[in-house]
């Protein structure tokens, strides 16, 4: 880990306006993510955490404050732009693990690449590589339907590197996984922190949170533990 | 992204729900065929038609006896056509190539056992080269025949085949009320139908009708063949010029006789068949746009059910554009390929038409460009709507949409 901040949030906050009733998901929130850390967003349910995630991850914009990412600042940035930056910087894994159902493995990691215009060829191989890290090259033309829940993560987590991220995203990655399928995803996680990967982890377990670097608390939209920058 | 990318997942996609693409490409398809069909039977007719109408010479005026006025009252009585009539055309039309007067009668022919009722019609040798006649076997009626009002004829090629079956006709006697008539000729058959053809007729020379068969003093009419197609506008102004001279009329709406063209029955008709065939595409247009809005039915469902894929291609980076194109490439592929699918269904079925029913029909390649352009915009059309929609999903709604 370096001293690098590669994203600081000042002041933001997210309104989410149900007629007359105003519901504060994010209310000022000050966050510094450096370079190779590796931080587990914990909190109950409506605590704000996922809006915390979707904001950092460009899937949604804040109400208010500033956002800046790798010396960019975001808010100016159209949902194209936005896109682009997800595209190239950014890799996301899911609870639900949202791999398209109708194509293989190894087609639902060449996804981001196709979107960045790389070559058939160029992708098969990226895709078999990061595939292989994950340990799932033999499954590679399996279709979701036809993989357990740990393995369908394994191959969420090869798309989410593939195009070299510069922070993961994981929303409860271990939330539909046995204790034991759990672990492994979670070692692959911490592998990838041991190796210089960025990752901000959304979770309610705390003994998966136990393998965050830093572990920030989030009640009512604000964030009550963990936001400063203690190692 | 390259456009092959995004014609792969659409094919996909496409492929992944082959009943529903096809059922959807069905309403282009029978879309696209019935306006090529439809063209094709309204262009048919209209070729037939004109075929019919220029088998009977298109440079041929006739000359009828009364006009469109004569009913009102006060009005000249109608005066019959006059051999004087003919007399004067001739010598002064300089317009006119031939000239031939004509009486004619609907009577009663027999051979042997066989009766049938027949136009028999006395007139000129030059009738020939007036009514574009062919002669099959035999020969036409002469000036000597005329001169001698001699009791021979030439049967249209109708006439022939039915009194005669396989029967050869020439040097066989026919009776015509109770006179005997050689028969010295046949006609080709020319297969005009029902407008005035010759087929169904029986030519004799004209003395012979006027002294011994119909035994009338008027003509029934006078048909006159322009020397030029293009001259014969001019003939008819000169032949009205002569016949109001003659008659003593100074307003033409009082005109005591009639001239029509064959030029002016074949405009009429290819503007009656143009309507026809306009009206039957437009029909099968509207069938087309059906055909559209099904697609765009589809494509708003399909959009629907793929919320979730949507929000996937998204969070990962897919642009807009990406997710626009992707859901116009579908729709235009089904319009496209029914599009194709139709032109070729249509093809077959203006081919099979002829064939099992005896309705001609005849091809278009506007038909073609018009059908295929129509379902092409038809699939861009219809398929900006649903793309639109799909392009703007939030990525966040369309992740947690169920």
């Amino acid at each position: 880990m370096n001293d690098r901040i590669i994203a600081r949030l000042s002041g933001v906050t997210k309104i989410y306006k149900m007629g007359e009733y105003e519901l504060r998901a994010l209310d000022g929130v000050d966050l510094e993510v450096r370079e190779g850390e590796f931080i587990a967003v914990m909190g109950h349910s409506g605590s704000g955490k996922s809006t915390l995630l979707n904001v950092l991850g460009m899937l949604d914009s804040p109400t208010g404050g500033s956002y800046t990412f790798d010396g960019a600042n975001i808010e100016k940035y159209d949902d194209d732009q936005k896109a682009d930056l997800r595209l190239k910087t950014l890799g996301f894994i899911f609870q639900n693990f949202n791999l398209l159902p109708r194509i293989s493995a190894l087609e639902n990691v060449e996804l981001p690449l196709i979107y960045s215009g790389v070559s058939p060829k160029e992708r098969m191989k990226r895709a078999l590589e990061a595939l292989k890290a994950v340990g799932m090259e033999s499954r590679s033309n399996h279709k979701p339907n036809e993989l357990s829940g740990g393995q369908c993560q394994r191959v969420a987590i090869a798309r989410a590197l593939i195009n070299e991220p510069k922070i993961v995203f994981a929303d409860e990655p271990t939330g539909n996984l046995d204790t034991a399928s759990s672990k492994d995803i979670m070692s692959i996680l911490s592998g990838m922190n041991k190796s210089g990967k960025t990752i901000i982890m959304v979770t309610h377990e705390s003994d998966i949170a136990t393998y965050a670097g830093r572990r920030i608390f989030l009640k009512d939209g604000k964030i009550i533990g963990g936001g400063g920058n203690e190692t | 992204m390259k456009l092959k990318e995004h014609l792969k997942i659409s094919f996909r996609s496409l492929r992944s729900n082959p009943m529903r693409s096809v059922l959807t490409m069905l309403g282009i398809i029978i879309g696209v065929s019935s306006v090529i069909v439809m063209i094709a039977l309204g262009n048919g007719a209209k070729k037939q038609t004109q075929a019919q109408i220029q088998t009977m010479g298109t440079n041929l005026i006739t000359v009828f006896v009364g006009g469109w006025h004569h009913a009102a009252p006060g009005a000249s009585a109608q005066e019959p056509l006059s051999e004087d009539d003919y007399e004067s055309l001739k010598k002064e039309m300089k317009y006119a190539a031939e000239i031939s007067p004509e009486m004619s009668s609907n009577l009663q022919v027999k051979y042997s056992n066989v009766t049938l009722s027949a136009s028999i019609r006395g007139v000129l040798p030059s009738y020939e080269a007036v009514k574009n006649l062919k002669v099959a076997k035999g020969r036409f009626i002469t000036d000597s025949d005329n001169k001698s009002s001699k009791k021979v004829c030439v049967l249209g090629g109708t006439v022939a085949s039915e009194l005669f079956k396989s029967i050869e006709p020439v040097g066989n006697k026919i009776r015509i009320k109770n006179h005997r008539f050689e028969v010295i000729g046949v006609l080709e058959t020319k297969g005009e139908g029902g407008f005035g053809g010759d087929d169904d007729t029986v030519v004799i020379p004209f003395n012979t009708a006027k002294l011994r068969l119909i035994q009338r003093a008027n003509l029934s009419r006078i048909s006159i063949m322009a020397d030029k197609e293009e001259n014969t506008d001019a003939a008819i102004a000169e032949a009205e010029t002569i016949l109001r001279k003659r008659r003593n009329i100074t307003d033409p709406s009082n005109d005591n006789f009639m001239i029509r063209s064959q030029k002016e029955l074949l405009d009429t008709m290819t503007g009656v068949m143009n309507v026809m065939t306009t009206l039957l595409a437009g029909i099968a247009l509207v069938s087309l746009i059906v055909g559209g809005i099904g697609i765009m039915n589809i494509m708003l469902v399909t959009v629907t059910e793929r919320t979730r894929e949507i929000g996937i291609r998204k969070a990962i980076g897919a642009k807009s554009r990406d997710i626009l194109l992707q859901f116009m490439i579908e729709s235009m592929t089904l319009s496209l390929l029914g599009g194709l699918t139709g032109i070729a269904l249509g093809l077959g079925i203006s081919y099979m038409v002829p064939v099992s029913t005896g309705y001609a029909t005849a091809v278009t390649v506007n038909s073609i460009v018009l059908a295929f352009t129509f379902s092409a915009s038809i699939g861009l059309f219809f398929g900006i709507y649903p793309s639109r929609k799909a392009s703007k999903l939030n990525p966040i709604d369309a992740l947690r949409y169920e």
